[in-house]
């Protein structure tokens, strides 16, 4: 594996466009990861689940032939649509579960619980649509656009679009509103918040629902992007978890600036604007990050011992 | 003038005598040169809270007992993981019978020969108290990993010198009728106790005690305390406490170091603390008497 | 000399039930179809796997992602040098390699470990999964590419192993020996230590242990079984599996196997490792499809819901209650306990020794030697008898008689 650094300019432009939209993607997962992370200190893998059988839905309902499966080929944005509350549906039923029984469990063992959960959700997503690998159009519609003299993609711009109206709506919500105010104190301390009277498992499991429907977002507009497979899905999460990991899943700003960190990194060596780079060292460079991320909040943390945890 | 009640002792029931014997060939000798522990100007600041203020000097003397108090947030806890190495002090220095251990990690401190029980029960509630007493001896016994999974005749005997150990510990701690029952079917006090017994496997030569009677009713409290007193008695422990239960301290500690806010504001016998105006000020609130 | 090995064996389980279980265990193959077997070979190396992910899951409390990718490795490797198109060499000299690539590997996450918690592991041992689907894998001369490539059974010490018959009892005897030894382990100081570093890691630190020496120690364990595993599934199936066995779904199945056993028993894991195998295909004769995500899956969500420590964890809690009610019972009634029969292997030397005489009582100041004789430090006269606090213990209170260190002198 030769590291050849040769710089290709006239692809730099393009990869640099389509890093921004694929990051958009990662960026709406890893909020759904951090959001939910603060609600319950646990890594909420089920999102993965919830991404994967909501593209899977999507291109179910939205697909207008497929070669070996009857599709149903409903309009595309009230599909999108029906996915977006399917996901809610489901961030609402496992909120309800992790923050009833399994409040007080420790993490890992609720971490672990939502693993279960995305497996068998992608297992039955799996199951249901045997076999399938399609191409799904837009619900944006095709067609490109001109931008600072590229071409970009209707589904890109969209995709951009929605990422930064909702990072607003949230910040908004989060710095401004009583709903922003429960949502950070139970972040910072549950029983503190229980004590001064949030209603602290209603606004839990509201934060679940809207992540819910954030990974179902995520998962329905990666399908036009690419080919469809359980995988694949489980491979954004991937990106999207180390995110939120370099936010050190406190900050959303910063897992933001992960994904886009990882989608740039993605689309500019993936893409070879640094000459041809087989996948494997991709892979071995965005590790190569993750891992010095990790250490880097290690160190920051400090201490002899981490006494504290996450 | 106040006056220091003192605290009646214990004395051994007759099956524990031999535990005691059993359980003092277990642990290493309690002889050595020098002072156990001395901690010199301290400081320890968290972001922009300053914890400890130099701290002159905190010293345990050859196996004495010495408490350590103050009111809530006076740093006791801060001071006990820099002593102990859960945490390094940005100034001064550590020195454990002998050896300065300021930057060492508490596990090699364990290894000269301290050890620490914690305000919380830190036992595995899920094993029986034999098994959470056993789990202490780790540094008595011999044995690498393969030595200890096959079973080497210095592993074996080691082993069962443990084992036997632990029973004595048991008996001697009034846990002997529970050794088989799970740690999580006990009530706090037993749990309590549990951790205390496990540090004594370590066989330390300094003990540090983080507050052992905090959860525990009055009447146990006393008992508690009385307990450790014996052992550290009996087996020539130097012990450095902790408490809230301020009467317990000064009936049975000398010396007796005061914090407040980081500072050391007296040090002394009992009855110099307990006359010393700073400190009945800061714990007390009361208006200083005229004797 | 054996005799000190005797605590393999839980005493409360009688002998026959040993017996009876290893008469079934190898004679099932006997009669039963061929296909059975095979999937019987499969069996005890998930069984090896799991236990070596229990662990680290079960052991030392982290989650570890990257099974799969681990196992994986170890059969392509395995695989590429004993086949006669490949490096050509001996069985053991396979076995050897891949063991050692994934106690390496796995070791290499473990680094993480020493300041963050479980769930940065999660997601580091993930990136190591996802980081060798992408290198290792995607070496076609590792995994065969697209031509069917062909390993025979082993030959070792002079006995073959080409029956299905013959392959599964190796398994069996490799699987009986990981057993023994993990139990062995658990048993001794080292054991003991990771369990208490699980448990809390100051508390652990306080008695001597290195937390991080111990994490690490759990992980090259368990890559060494999982390296183990993969290198003996290389010659099960004779030709190397198909990718999709070892990506990242796997590895939350792999996972699944401890999570649903728990952490408690060793059984419970080649139980489930046995159930995970055997029934979806026993389901699928009866024309039931069952993904192995779906069996995984469940798997996982039933055994953390149940509680944190699985489902034989929650059989064995229950077994335990009822002997300690029982004990508790008696302590209530003011009866001495005899202890439970898990002692009984050493003799109760406490007992026997003879009472010692109440001491002499020897005036206060008796004891100089140049240190502080009890007067100094507790201020206390010799007279009075402090009231009595016994609570049935034993325990009265009197002024005390010099202590030993002052006797020693």
């Amino acid at each position: 594996m030769v590291l050849a650094l040769e710089f290709n300019g006239n692809i730099l432009a393009p990869a640099i466009v389509n890093g921004i939209a694929i990051s958009s993607l990662y960026a709406l997962m890893s909020i759904a990861l951090v959001l939910t992370f603060r609600m319950s200190r646990s890594v909420a893998f089920v999102h993965g689940g919830i991404a994967s059988i909501s593209a899977y839905l999507y291109w179910y309902l939205a697909a207008t032939s497929a070669s070996a499966f009857e599709v149903l080929g409903w309009p595309k944005l009230p599909s999108l649509a029906i996915v977006i509350v399917f996901g809610a549906l489901g961030g609402f039923v496992f909120g309800s579960v992790v923050m009833g029984r399994m409040a007080a469990w420790p993490r890992v063992t609720v971490t672990t619980f939502s693993l279960g959960a995305m497996l068998l959700v992608a297992g039955i997503a799996g199951t249901i649509w045997k076999g399938v690998f399609e191409r799904v159009p837009s619900p944006f519609g095709e067609g490109t656009m001109r931008f600072f003299s590229m071409n970009v993609t209707r589904h890109q711009v969209v995709s951009v679009g929605l990422l930064v109206v909702l990072s607003a709506v949230l910040t908004l919500v989060l710095s401004r509103t009583r709903l922003g105010v429960y949502i950070r104190a139970i972040a910072d301390d549950v029983e503190a918040g229980q004590i001064v009277g949030i209603p602290v498992r209603s606004v839990a499991i509201g934060v679940w629902s809207f992540s819910g429907g954030l990974a179902a977002l995520g998962g329905a507009l990666i399908v036009p992007m690419s080919t469809l497979t359980e995988l694949a899905v489980l491979f954004v999460l991937m990106r999207s978890l180390a995110a939120a990991v370099l936010g050190g899943f406190d900050s959303l700003p910063l897992a933001l600036v992960g994904a886009l960190i990882f989608g740039l990194v993605e689309s500019v060596v993936g893409g070879g604007v640094f000459g041809p780079v087989s996948s494997g060292m991709r892979e071995v460079v965005l590790m190569a990050l993750l891992f010095g991320g990790i250490l880097l909040l290690a160190r920051r943390r400090g201490g002899v011992m981490n006494l504290g945890g996450v | 003038m106040t006056t220091v009640t003192p605290t009646p002792t214990l004395e051994l029931a007759e099956g524990q005598e031999a535990a005691l014997e059993v359980f003092e060939k277990f642990i290493p000798e309690q002889t050595y040169d020098g002072v156990p522990l001395v901690g010199r100007d301290i400081s320890k600041a968290f972001g922009g809270i300053k914890a400890l203020r130099e701290v002159p000097l905190i010293e345990v003397p050859p196996h004495s007992f010495v408490g350590l108090i103050g009111p809530n947030g006076a740093g006791k806890s801060t001071l006990f993981n820099v002593l102990n190495g859960f945490t390094t002090p940005d100034t001064g220095e550590v020195v454990l019978f002998g050896q300065d251990v300021t930057r060492r990690q508490p596990w090699d401190r364990a290894k000269l020969g301290m050890s620490r029980t914690f305000q919380a029960n830190h036992i595995d509630l899920n094993l029986s108290t034999f098994d959470n007493l056993l789990a202490g001896a780790y540094q008595l016994i011999r044995g690498g990993l393969f030595a200890a999974t096959f079973r080497s005749r210095g592993n074996h005997a080691d082993e069962q010198r443990a084992r036997l150990a632990a029973r004595a510990v048991a008996r001697l701690l009034d846990l002997e009728p529970v050794l088989g029952v799970m740690a999580r079917s006990l009530d706090f006090a037993a749990q309590r106790r549990i951790e205390i017994g496990r540090s004594l496997m370590s066989g330390p030569r300094l003990l540090l005690l983080d507050e052992p009677t905090a959860g525990v009713d009055a009447h146990e409290a006393k008992e508690l305390v009385a307990l450790v007193k014996r052992m550290q008695m009996d087996l020539g422990l130097a012990v450095l406490l902790i408490e809230h239960y301020v009467q317990a301290v000064m009936e049975n500690s000398n010396p007796i170091y005061v914090l407040d806010q980081g500072t050391l504001i007296a040090a002394g016998t009992p009855a110099e603390v307990a006359n010393d105006p700073k400190v009945r000020a800061s714990y007390l609130g009361e208006e200083e008497h005229h004797a | 000399m054996l005799r000190r090995y005797s605590s393999v064996l839980s005493p409360n389980v009688p002998t026959w039930a040993y017996g009876a279980f290893l008469a079934v265990a190898l004679g099932w193959v006997l009669v039963a179809p061929k296909f059975w077997v095979f999937l019987g070979g499969a069996a005890c190396l998930l069984a090896i796997a799991g236990l070596g992910l229990s662990v680290v899951v079960g052991w030392a409390g982290e989650v570890s992602l990257a099974s799969a990718a681990l196992v994986g490795t170890s059969v392509y490797l395995t695989g590429y040098i004993v086949r006669a198109d490949g490096l050509d060499l001996p069985f053991l000299v396979g076995l050897g390699a891949g063991v050692a690539v994934a106690t390496v590997l796995h070791s290499f996450a473990a680094l993480a470990t020493a300041k963050l918690s479980g769930i940065y592991v999660m997601v580091l041992t993930l990136g190591l999964q996802v980081t060798i689907e992408r290198t290792v894998f995607s070496v076609a001369k590792l995994t065969g590419g697209s031509e069917g490539v062909y390993l025979s059974r082993p030959r070792l010490f002079g006995l073959g192993f080409d029956s299905d018959i013959a392959f599964y009892y190796l398994c069996a005897a490799v699987l009986a020996v990981v057993v023994v030894m993990l139990t062995l382990f658990r048993q001794s100081r080292h054991g003991r230590a990771l369990l208490l570093v699980r448990t809390n890691r100051e508390a652990a630190a306080a008695v001597g242990i290195s937390p991080w020496r111990y994490k690490i120690l759990a992980f090259a364990i368990s890559g060494a079984l999982l390296g183990l595993a993969g290198a003996m599934t290389a010659p099960l199936y004779r030709s190397p599996p198909t990718l999709l066995q070892y990506l990242s779904f796997a590895s939350l199945f792999l996972l699944a196997v401890p999570v649903t056993a728990g952490s408690e028993s060793l059984l419970a894991v080649i139980l489930v490792a046995f159930g995970f195998t055997m029934l979806p295909a026993g389901l699928e004769e009866l024309g039931i499809r069952l993904s192995p995500n779906v069996v995984g899956g469940l798997g996982l969500l039933t055994g953390t819901y149940i509680g944190a420590r699985g489902i034989g964890g929650a059989v064995l809690d229950r077994l335990r209650e009822k002997r300690e009610n029982q004990t508790l019972a008696q302590l209530g009634q003011g009866t001495t306990v005899v202890l439970p029969r898990d002692d009984a292997h050493e003799p109760v030397v406490i007992d026997t020794v003879p009472a010692r005489r109440p001491r002499t009582r020897t005036p206060a100041g008796a004891g100089g030697n140049g240190r502080r004789s009890d007067e100094d430090l507790v201020g206390v006269g010799t007279d009075g008898l402090a009231p009595a606090l016994s609570r049935g213990t034993g325990l009265t209170l009197r002024p005390r008689p010099p202590s030993r260190l002052e006797a020693r002198g």
